[in-house]
């Protein structure tokens, strides 16, 4: 899994030999089924760096440039029309992300 | 050390990475590079094969096809003339740049206007990896429901063409293509659509002249 492997890299480039909590910023439009991860997670850290880890998810909604009305809008599903206008709203701003923004260390 | 490290990182960072490298490195060769996506089932080996047999009068054409196991679709292919290779991925549930950096190691496919890769059938991790491709096309066939790109999104959204497949059979099994289009159109505003079937041929010289006009493209670049 892609975040396994850059939660390890991440952690030997901080000198970090273990890491008790793995804090993800996922957004809503990234190609992530979040109960297909979170029921995965403990068997895929298994053996790693995050063996045993926490996962914490920060979810982004998927964010749109409406050019009709000049606006950021919100989405509740991806399906690219202005929620307000109705009019194609090709240009995604935000919620394709999926990054590893902390890592966090055990008490020793 | 204790406490919180702050990372920023996105997963993707490393295979975008060596992605631009391919990309640089297909551009100094002038190769057409294609990555096909859909689900099992949807034709891409079927689309391929008559894509490379079209094709190959005209342009040195090879093709990487992803599986997780078996070498069935490159056999297949392989039919074709061209030169062919599988990629087996094992647990892995898509193709990354990595394995078509491995993949063209040590390959004497000789100089190429184009190169095809087949994806592994899935629709949701291969829309998240780049692999350095000019042109992405996703295909749906005609059976799999007119709602399917809005239960995929992704792939529908970061492909520059959808290939609607299998189109000689649309009216037996009650295919809505107004609905199916609207799909398409909902996650990709303004998307190209092109409906085809390898075996009837049906829309087939379309789809081939997009790709000539592409191929001499980046000929031309």
């Amino acid at each position: 899994m892609g975040i396994v492997d850059c939660v390890a890299e991440q952690a030997a480039r901080h000198g970090l030999e273990r890491v008790s909590a793995v804090h993800l910023r996922l957004g809503a439009g990234a190609g992530v089924v979040r109960d297909s991860l979170r029921f995965s997670w403990e068997i895929a850290c298994a053996g790693s760096v995050a063996a045993g880890s926490r996962l914490d998810i920060e979810d982004v909604p998927l964010a749109v440039y409406c050019e009709r009305c000049d606006q950021e809008r919100t989405l509740e599903r991806f399906i690219l029309r202005c929620p307000v206008c109705q009019s194609p709203t090709p240009r995604i701003l935000r919620g394709r992300e999926t990054q590893v923004v902390a890592l966090e260390v055990p008490d020793p | 050390m204790t406490g919180t490290v702050a990372i920023e990182q996105s997963i993707l960072t490393k295979n975008d990475e060596l992605a631009a490298a391919l990309r640089a490195r297909f551009r100094a060769s002038r190769t057409f590079v294609v990555n096909l996506l859909s689900s099992p089932g949807s034709g891409k080996t079927t689309l391929l094969e008559e894509t490379l047999r079209r094709l190959a009068p005209d342009y040195r054409v090879a093709a990487l096809v992803g599986d997780q196991a078996t070498e069935n679709d490159a056999v297949r292919l392989k039919r074709s003339g061209a030169p062919v290779r599988q990629i087996t991925t094992g647990e892995e549930c898509r193709l990354d740049a990595d394995m078509i950096g491995k993949a063209l190691e040590g390959w004497d496919a000789g100089p190429l206007d184009a190169l095809f890769i087949e994806n592994v059938g899935n629709l949701i991790c291969p829309a998240e990896y780049d692999l350095g491709e000019d042109f992405r096309a996703v295909l749906f066939s005609v059976t799999e429901g007119e709602d399917k790109p809005l239960k995929y999104p992704l792939a529908f959204n970061t492909a520059h063409v959808a290939l609607v497949t299998k189109i000689d059979i649309a009216d037996a099994v009650g295919f809505d293509r107004e609905t199916a289009r609207a799909s398409i159109d909902a996650v990709h505003p303004g998307a190209d659509i092109l409906e085809v079937s390898a075996r009837s041929g049906a829309g087939f010289d379309a789809w081939i002249d997009v790709l000539r006009g592409l191929i001499e493209g980046k000929r031309a670049a």
